[in-house]
This record gives C-alpha cells, sequence and structure tokens, in this order.
C-alpha cells in the first residue's frame, strides 16, 4: 500500500530535457562558476563570486558563514526562488538556471522541498490543507490520495492531531514540522532548508535534524543553511562561504 | 472534495468578509448605478414613447366658431389630411369644499368609442355605459372627488350643473392637475346637448398624412383654415405643436441627459474605486503567491486562482446589485411616471441593461485586476516571498519625500503625526485615485446640491411676480371704482390693485402674425410685481407704449434687440411698442407687460379690471384659499362675477412640484455619488491599516500606546478627508453652475438664479471626518486587539 501510496503518477520528467546543450550532469546538484550581483542604489553588490559546488544523492550537507556570507543566496540558486547573474546550475538533470519563472515553479514543486526560517505557511489554509497544496498545484496523486499522504506525513512529524488546525493555533516548532511536511509533499528528491531551526528552541531544533536524518536515510539529498555549528558537525559534510565564495568544505566518515 | 488551492480562494473570501464586503460594495454601487441610470432611463423612454404613440397625436389645432360634424366629415376629405376630429373645451370651476372651487377643463368628444386623435383611454379597459363626467386619473384627487361623486359644475355664465363622475380616464397629454392646478375632465357633445349646451364643436384637430414634415403641417393648416372660413366660420387660432414631441419633451431630455451624466461619472468613480480595491487586494496577497510558487504553483494556476477570486467578487455584487437596482429605477420611473402622466404597462429592465451591468460588474474588476494578477504571477518567487509585511518598496527619494523631510525641518511636527503624514503619501497611485474618487464624488455631490438648492431659489423669486396673495378673475370687467372699495370692506384684505389681462399678437413685416401671447397690464409702480431684470428696464410711471417681455417670448422672437419697435395687434388693431426690457418667464408661457394707463386707453378699458390682486394679512396656503373662498362670496353677493381665483401659494407649490422630479433625481443621485465616496474613504483607510497592522504590531511592540496607534491612522484618514474636500469643494463651484444652467436652461429657459449650497459643503465635511474616524479607527481597533505576537505572525 505504501508504494503505491508513494509512487509519483505525475512525475515523469519530461524527456529532451536530461541532457542540455551537450553537458551531461553526473551529480544531483552542480553549480558552475555561479556569480549574483544585487543592484543597489550605491551600485552593484557581488553576493556570490564564482561558485563551483557538487552534491550527490543522498548527501546531508550542512552551509555555514558568517551571516551576510552569501548562504541564502547560495541556496536561492538551488531552488530557483532566485536566479544567477552568471554561470550554471544543474539540479536533478534540469539547466535550471536557463528555466523560465512558470516551468521553474512547476519543475520545483516536483524536485525540491523548501524549507524556511520563517514557516510560510498560508495563514487560512489548516496544516493539513497546507502540506496538500503542493500536491494539488503540481497534480500529483488522485485527491483522495493526497489526503490520505498528507496525514500520512504529518504523522511522520508527529503533527496528525493537528492537522485541521490553523497555522496560528500551532507553536512555531510545530509550525516548521508542517513546513517540512509539506516540503516532502510531492516526494521530490531534494530538501533546501535555510535555516530551518534558526527560530526553535535547542530541543525542538534537535527534533527536526533527527527528521533530517531519517529523510537522508531514506534516500533524500538535503542542503541546510545553518548557525548552528552543533548541528553543521553533525552532518557528513559542511561547506563554509565567506564573502561570497566557497572557503572550507569538511567531510566527515 | 474541492482542490485545497480552490480552498484557499473561498477561505480568502470567507475569512476577510470586511474586506469582501468593501470590494462587492465597490463593485456594487457602479452596478447599481448603471442599472438604476439605464434602467430607468429605458422604461421612461419606451413607456412615454408607447404612451404618447397611443394617443396618435394631432398635427395642429383649430379654434374657431361652432361648427357641426358635418364640416368635420367634409374637412376629413382634403388630401394629406389623415385624420379630422372636433372637439370642444370648456373651462369651468367645480366646488370641491363650500367656497373653494378648483378648475377643471372639460374636453368634449363626439363618441369616446370613435376617437381618432389625442385619444384618452379608459382606466380598467371599457368605457362606462352611462352618460356622465370622466376625470383624467391623475386629476380626480385634485378635485377631492371619487368615482360615482355627483359634483357641481360652474359651466361659466353662471351655469351651474351637476354632473355624476362615472369613471377615470387617461390622457397622456395633460400633466398631473397638480402641476397645473387645473383638473381634466371629458364627456361626450351628446351630454352637453343634454345640458342645453349645445352639439356643436369649436376646436378642429387633425393630423396629416405626412405626421412629420412642418411645412406639409402647414400649408394643410391654411387649407383647412380657407375651408372653414368658405363655410362661414371664423378660425380664431392655430396651435401647431412641433410634431413627435411629447409635451414634457424637454423635462424628459433634461431628464436623460442628468440620466447619462450621472450614470457614466458614477461608473467612472465606482471603476477608480474598484482598481484601487483590487489592486491593493493583489499586493495584499504577493507573499501568498511567493508561497505558492514555491511549493510548485505555475503561472496559470496563479492567475487562475485570482481572476477566479475577482470574478468571485463580481458575481456576488452583480447577484445583489442588479435585482436592488431594478427595483430602485421601477420605483424612480413611478416617481416620474406621477408628473408626466404616463402609464407603465411594462416595467422590465431591458435585457441590454442587465448585460451591461454584468459585463461591468464581471468585467471592469477583472480588467482592473489584469496587470497586478499578471504582475503578481510573473514576479520571481524571490521577490514575492521578501514582500514582508513592513512595506519598503516605495520608501524612495522622491519629490513628495524630499517635501516632507522639509517639512519635518520647518514644522515642529510630533513622531506620530510624522508617521502618519508619511504613510498618507507612501502608496502614491492608490492615493491619487482615491482622491481623485473623493475630488470628483464631493464636487458632484455639492453641485447636484446647488443645482437643488438654484431650483428652490428660482421658485422664491417667482415670487416677486406675484407680491399678493389672492388673484380674483372676474368674467367681465369691472370698474375699479366698484370693486376696489368692495374688497377692502372684507376683514383681512390688506391692498388691492386692479389688473387687465388680454391677449395681443405680433404683427411683422410681412402683416403675417404670431400666435396670441397674454399680456399683463399692471398700474405703473405696481408694488405687487417685482421682475428681477434679465436685459433692459422695467415700466415707469412715465412710459406710455412701452414694453417689456419675458424670456419666453424674447427666444420666440430672437430678432428683437431693447429699443425696437413692436407692432402689436390688440383687440384687431394695430399699435407700435417700443421694447425696453426683458425679465425673466415665471412658469407662464410667453407673456407682455405693459402700463396700465395706456393700455387701458388702447383697450378702451379706462378705469375697468379684469384682474383683481388682493394682499391679505397672513400669506400661508390655508389662509390665502380661505381668502379667496371669501373674496368670491363678498363679490358675488354684490353681483360681481367672479371666474376663477388663484392662490401665490398654490401656483408656487404647483410649480415646485413640476421641479420636484429633477430635486428628487438630483438628489437620489447626491446620495449615491455620497456613497460612493464614502465607499472610496473607507476601503482606502481600511486597506492602508490592513496592510500595516505588522506595522502597527512592531510600533506598539516598540512601546507606542493604543493612543499613539489611534493618532497615527486617525490623523492620515483625515488627512485624506481634507484634502479631498478641499479640492472638491473649489471643483463644486465651476460644476454647480454648469449644473443649474443646463437644467434651468432645460426646464425654464432660463439660467436657473444660481445658489451655492454652502451648507450641504459643510454637511458634507462633518460627512467626511466622521467617515474618515470610521473607517480608520475600525480597523485599528481590530488591530490593537490583536497580541502582538498574532501580530507579528499576521500573513
Ligand atoms: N535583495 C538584495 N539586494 C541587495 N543586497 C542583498 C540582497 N539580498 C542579499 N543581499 C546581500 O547579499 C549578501 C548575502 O546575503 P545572504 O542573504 O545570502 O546572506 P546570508 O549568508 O544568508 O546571511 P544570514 O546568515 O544573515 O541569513 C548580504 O551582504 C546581503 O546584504
Ligand atoms: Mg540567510
Amino acid at each position: 500500500m505504501l508504494k503505491t501510496l508513494f509512487s509519483r503518477n505525475g512525475a515523469t520528467t519530461k524527456k529532451g530535457i536530461s541532457v542540455i546543450n551537450g553537458h551531461t550532469p553526473i551529480h544531483l546538484i552542480e553549480v558552475r562558476q555561479v556569480v549574483k550581483a544585487y543592484h543597489t542604489p550605491v551600485g552593484d553588490f557581488i553576493a556570490l563570486n564564482g561558485v563551483n559546488l557538487h552534491i550527490d544523492k543522498g548527501e546531508f550537507v550542512a552551509v555555514v558563514g558568517k551571516s551576510g556570507s552569501g548562504k541564502s543566496t547560495l541556496i536561492n540558486m538551488i531552488t530557483g526562488i532566485d536566479r544567477p547573474t552568471a554561470g550554471e546550475i544543474y539540479v536533478a538533470n534540469h539547466a535550471i538556471h536557463r528555466l523560465g519563472e512558470g516551468p521553474m515553479a512547476e519543475w520545483r514543486g516536483k524536485n525540491v522541498g523548501v524549507i524556511f526560517q520563517f514557516f510560510q505557511l498560508l495563514p487560512m489554509l489548516s496544516c493539513l490543507e497546507n502540506v496538500m497544496l503542493p500536491m494539488d498545484f503540481g497534480n500529483m496523486y488522485t485527491p483522495r490520495e493526497r489526503k490520505e499522504r498528507a496525514l500520512h506525513l504529518l504523522e511522520q512529524m508527529q503533527m496528525v492531531e493537528h492537522a485541521y488546525k490553523l497555522p496560528s493555533e500551532v507553536s512555531g516548532g510545530q509550525q516548521q514540522r508542517v513546513a517540512i511536511a509539506r516540503a516532502l509533499a510531492n516526494d521530490p528528491p531534494i530538501l533546501a532548508a535555510d535555516e530551518p531551526t534558526g527560530n526553535l528552541d535547542s530541543k525542538t531544533a534537535d527534533a527536526v535534524f533527527t527528521l533530517f536524518e531519517n529523510l537522508v536515510a531514506q534516500g533524500k539529498t538535503i542542503l541546510m543553511v545553518t548557525h548552528d555549528g552543533e548541528l553543521a558537525r553533525r552532518t557528513r559534510r559542511a561547506i563554509t562561504i565567506a564573502d561570497g565564495q566557497i572557503v572550507d568544505e569538511k567531510i566527515r566518515g | 472534495m474541492v482542490p485545497t488551492r480552490w480552498r484557499k480562494v473561498i477561505l480568502d473570501l470567507w475569512m476577510h468578509k470586511a474586506r469582501t464586503l468593501l470590494v462587492i460594495a465597490a463593485i456594487g454601487v457602479g452596478v447599481f448605478a448603471v442599472g438604476l441610470v439605464a434602467g430607468g432611463q429605458a422604461i421612461l423612454l419606451r413607456e412615454l414613447n408607447r404612451g404618447y404613440a397611443a394617443t396618435n397625436a394631432s398635427s395642429a389645432t383649430l379654434t374657431t366658431t361652432p361648427f357641426s360634424s358635418e364640416l368635420v366629415a367634409r374637412l376629413g376629405r382634403i388630401p394629406g389630411v389623415e385624420a379630422v376630429e372636433g372637439r370642444r373645451r370648456i373651462p369651468a370651476q367645480v366646488e370641491i369644499r363650500p367656497n373653494e372651487t378648483r378648475a377643471l377643463l372639460i374636453t368634449a368628444v363626439a363618441d369616446f368609442r370613435a376617437q381618432q386623435l389625442d385619444k384618452i383611454y379608459p382606466i380598467g379597459g371599457a368605457w362606462p355605459q352611462r352618460d356622465g363626467l370622466l376625470i383624467e386619473q391623475l386629476s380626480l384627487e385634485f378635485l377631492n372627488a371619487s368615482v360615482g361623486d355627483k359634483i357641481s359644475v360652474d359651466l361659466g355664465n353662471g351655469l351651474r350643473k351637476e354632473l355624476t363622475i362615472t369613471g377615470l380616464v387617461h390622457d397622456a397629454n395633460v400633466p398631473n392637475a397638480r402641476v397645473t392646478n387645473r383638473a381634466f375632465g371629458y364627456v361626450t357633445i351628446h351630454t352637453l346637448n343634454n345640458l342645453g349646451l349645445g352639439d356643436y364643436f369649436t376646436e378642429l384637430r387633425y393630423r396629416a398624412v405626412e405626421a412629420d414634415n412642418l411645412s406639409a403641417i402647414y400649408a394643410l393648416n391654411d387649407a383647412l383654415k380657407s375651408q372653414i372660413e368658405r363655410s362661414g366660420h371664423t378660425v380664431f387660432a392655430t396651435d401647431t405643436p412641433t410634431p413627435g414631441e411629447h409635451w414634457a419633451q424637454e423635462i424628459i431630455e433634461t431628464l436623460v441627459l442628468l440620466f447619462i451624466l450621472f450614470g457614466v461619472l458614477i461608473m467612472v468613480l465606482s471603476g477608480f474605486l474598484v482598481v484601487n480595491t483590487i489592486t491593493a487586494l493583489m499586493a495584499q496577497q504577493i507573499k501568498h503567491i511567493g508561497v505558492m510558487k514555491l511549493v510548485g504553483a505555475r503561472r496559470r494556476q496563479i492567475m487562475g486562482m485570482y481572476f477566479v477570486m475577482v470574478a468571485a467578487y463580481g458575481l456576488l455584487a452583480v447577484l445583489l446589485a442588479v435585482p436592488a437596482s431594478m427595483l430602485a429605477a421601477q420605483r424612480v420611473v413611478l416617481f416620474a411616471t406621477d408628473l408626466l402622466n404616463t402609464q407603465i404597462v411594462n416595467n422590465s429592465v431591458p435585457l441590454y441593461v442587465i448585460g451591461l451591468q454584468v459585463a461591468g460588474g464581471l468585467g471592469i474588476p477583472l480588467a482592473a485586476a489584469l496587470w497586478p494578477v499578471i504582475n503578481g504571477a510573473l514576479i520571481t518567487t524571490h521577490k514575492a516571498l521578501n514582500s514582508i509585511g513592513i512595506d519598503q518598496s516605495s520608501v524612495g527619494r522622491g519629490f513628495w519625500e524630499r517635501l516632507f523631510a522639509q517639512m519635518q525641518q520647518m514644522l515642529p511636527l510630533q513622531r506620530p503625526l510624522l508617521i502618519s503624514l508619511r504613510n498618507t503619501i507612501r502608496k502614491k497611485g492608490r492615493l491619487a485615485l482615491t482622491l481623485a474618487t473623493l475630488i470628483l464624488g464631493t464636487a458632484l455631490f455639492i453641485a447636484v446640491l446647488s443645482t437643488r438648492a438654484s431650483v428652490q431659489q428660482t421658485l422664491d423669486d417667482f415670487l416677486r411676480y406675484h407680491r399678493y396673495d389672492v388673484s380674483v378673475v372676474f368674467a367681465r370687467p369691472y370698474r375699479t371704482a366698484q370693486i376696489e372699495p368692495l374688497a377692502q370692506q372684507l376683514p383681512g384684505v390688506v391692498a388691492v390693485e386692479s389688473w387687465l389681462t388680454g391677449s395681443a399678437r405680433r404683427v411683422f413685416a410681412d402683416a403675417s402674425t404670431s400666435e396670441s401671447v397674454s399680456l399683463v397690464a399692471a398700474p405703473a409702480n405696481s408694488a405687487f410685481m417685482d421682475p428681477k431684470l434679465e436685459a433692459g428696464r422695467w415700466l415707469l410711471p412715465t412710459d406710455a407704449n412701452t414694453l417689456v417681455v419675458n424670456t419666453d417670448f424674447a427666444d420666440a422672437h430672437p430678432d428683437l434687440r431693447l429699443g425696437d419697435e413692436v407692432v402689436l395687434e390688440i383687440n384687431g388693431r394695430n399699435h407700435p411698442w417700443q421694447l425696453v426690457g426683458i425679465v425673466p418667464t415665471a412658469a407662464a408661457g410667453p407673456t407682455l407687460y405693459v402700463n396700465y394707463n395706456f393700455y387701458a386707453r388702447l383697450a378702451r378699458s379706462i378705469g375697468q379690471a379684469t384682474t383683481l390682486k388682493v394682499v391679505t394679512a397672513q400669506h400661508d396656503a390655508a389662509h390665502q384659499a380661505e381668502m379667496a373662498a371669501r373674496l368670491t362670496g363678498h363679490l358675488e353677493s354684490a353681483g360681481i362675477r367672479v371666474s376663477s381665483t388663484r392662490t401665490t401659494e398654490g401656483i408656487r407649490e404647483s410649480n415646485q412640484y413640476a421641479f420636484n422630479i429633477i430635486i428628487g433625481f438630483l438628489v437620489l443621485m447626491a446620495v449615491l455619488l455620497a456613497t460612493v465616496g464614502s465607499l472610496g474613504l473607507t476601503t482606502t483607510m481600511s486597506i492602508n491599516i490592513l496592510e500595516r497592522i505588522r506595522e502597527i504590531g512592531v510600533l506598539r511592540a516598540i512601546g507606542a500606546s493604543d493612543n499613539a496607534v489611534r493618532v497615527i491612522v486617525l490623523t492620515e484618514g483625515m488627512t485624506i478627508g481634507l484634502l479631498s474636500w478641499v479640492f472638491g469643494s473649489v471643483t463644486a463651484v465651476p460644476l454647480s453652475q454648469l449644473l443649474s444652467h443646463t437644467v434651468g436652461m432645460a426646464l425654464l429657459g432660463i439660467p436657473l438664479n444660481y445658489t451655492f449650497a454652502l451648507d450641504w459643503t459643510f454637511i458634507w465635511l462633518v460627512m467626511v471626518i466622521l467617515l474618515a474616524a470610521a473607517a480608520s479607527l475600525g480597523p485599528a481597533h481590530s488591530a490593537s486587539r490583536l497580541t502582538i505576537r498574532e501580530v507579528l505572525a499576521y500573513e
């Protein structure tokens, strides 16, 4: 039963996109020479300056660095939330730097689950409906399966008893778990989290982190920005960003 | 099960009830106005035209010496004549209460069932079997009678007869009796004959085959006239109305003009309002759009959601406003028909009007949403997500901001005040649209009420021709030396004046003559008349053959200039007069004013009077009516034959009645405009504050008291309200002049005596202040009830 429930009936990758202009990506995520400049009234500000990064399937990568170093900017490049000024980004066989805003949203809905420090749940929808929303937009699963699946995900996040509450009626840590369930709704291979524990106490943060570890064990690839050195040390791989460049990378066996 | 994204749309509509109501009201008011204006106009014109066509209007009426039906048949054979009919009209008086009479014009018809022209129709469908008097439906109340009553009718020359009212008719060619101050009744010639009044006609009405061709009608007039005269009769007058024109054509045209003018303006205003509301709504939704894009929403899906949402607002507004506007249109039409005496056979609003409403109600909001929705769907996820509660987008360095910085330095403004002023100018586009709506709304509101005040003023100015209370008209001229002392004997009579009234025709250079117009000869220096002058001067005691005309006459004779010599035919003799002045028409048709002494000599009526003007001790309507009755009784007991009396209040009230419809319409428009303006202010203020709930939370979090928050939002509301009031009132000045001019020219042929509605200008100021306070304090109050945690989590 679980197998059918978690099989994806609408997510077959479109043909012809997997091989792009002769470049065949080898890794799940490939960031090549990415530059991001912000235009400000006082001139351009280079937030990312020629970043190269490869991440493979099943990796759990922590991104650390001082405030303002470019962590969010980098993760926004990979999730397609923002676009690079120069360089190439391939995620799950898609050249996402070339995707338009519409195809990008569609692609992201199925391939990347995004989690923020501020949970970004829609306030008028119940927790359950927030989790069902990506399936609705992506036209994934049958309408009946959507509810079952959302309840199942909330159960995984230990939130099933709050399913019918509004986000404003549950705590911050609980909202974050709903946000994680939502990120998993379309069973994307990649999760990208920008300071997902930034708003949570250390105990709740720990619980969220444990959830992530379980997801990695199930084969998900996770990219997580964090200020918490403790948590960063618990991932297998940690990259450090300073002034828009990757300056250090630690891999723990 | 409803898909989740549609749940969001439904919940957005449902959970923000106040916002939903505001948006629906904004759309609804426009849809309502269109329905009222277009629907009302369509019904009114359709029914008027139908009613007018059903009368089969005559092309001209020739007034002659008595003739028989045999002549009528002969005249019908003249080529070019489609139909002829003989009629006779008898002015009569009906005693409605002891000593109180009212005028009744009786029209005699050969046979009601065989009417050809200017047809009247029985109310209820069938003609009564019994012989008797039929009364026009809108005259019955005026006569204080009901069907079946036997009334005492004075048919002139002391002939009094009892007539039974046997039924009601509709005569589309006469107005409400309250307008004319005269009731309309109908009998057959046969009935007249039975009363001993003879079975002859004195009016020949005919309709030309070419009913729209005025020159053909004039040619036929001549042909008929010579035929009639060849049979030994005299034609006294020929009355040729403009072909195809209803008697109230000018009122109708004014109404239609006003209908269209205000319909379009209210539509534009509510269009502004809808654009403002929808734009603000979309601005509030930007973050949601970001979240939805984040979880994979495609552009099409987002656009679909918001277009459906906007269409839902439109649909709800249409569902409420269309039936409401239909009812309102039907009511407005009823109001108009009471004056215009139109029977509404079918009061359904034409489908095209409903189509227009549906198209506008859905189309304008959707068009207003087009840009914000597409923009919202195109915005990058990054930008959408980062447009958080505290809006930084337009805190720039533009003109306003610089002006503002200057102000900050020059004026010792308090910090909260600064925040409010900055807020007011933050959303420039919205501010501009809100101000435009409010300014135009204010200006029109004041203009409409100024026009109403001007109408009132004009009606009051009419009293300048009637500086007396009762006018007694005699059946024949009497010596002033006899009647004046007689009248003065009566207690309650303060002053009297003897006037001569008559008629005259202008004689043109080619010896042809104009239609007959009334002539008033008052004593030189009469204290009973003090008209305002349009041009030239009033009559002086030293004047002899000096003439003053009213604007109606001047308009009919555009060749005449002040100082010109005018030849008048009076009592069959021509005499030259010199035109020295033009006075406004007081709703009495073309009139000439001359000095009594000179005219009396010319008319061979020296020392005689046809009318006695009386000033009484009190001037209210009831007292005037009582004095009129007592004067009649008193004079008649002395053997004087009184043909009719009129009271000044009575005339003023019937004039007022004619204007009521226009005034009523103007007030209705003022209410609609006030509604649009209020809604504009309310929506803008509420939206502004809803948008800043988070900011208010932050202010409170950093220690602002509830009171400080209140001061901030209140100042913002007041600033917008006061700005719009100041500019709106200024704009109202030329606008109201234009409007009163238009209404005056259309209804009276003269500009109204312009009055600015200063009282309403200040009432509106109070309304604006109250509305601004309510619209800003309401949301601010709900904001202050939220905990800081809730506020910071708000959307
Ligand atoms: N929209 C923008 N316009 C201009 N500059 C920006 C913009 N967004 C970010 N920056 C700048 O780019 C740099 C990187 O920002 P980014 O948000 O990636 O930092 P971060 O590493 O995520 O910091 P933090 O840990 O505080 O979240 C910062 O110096 C920031 O000031
Ligand atoms: Mg960041």
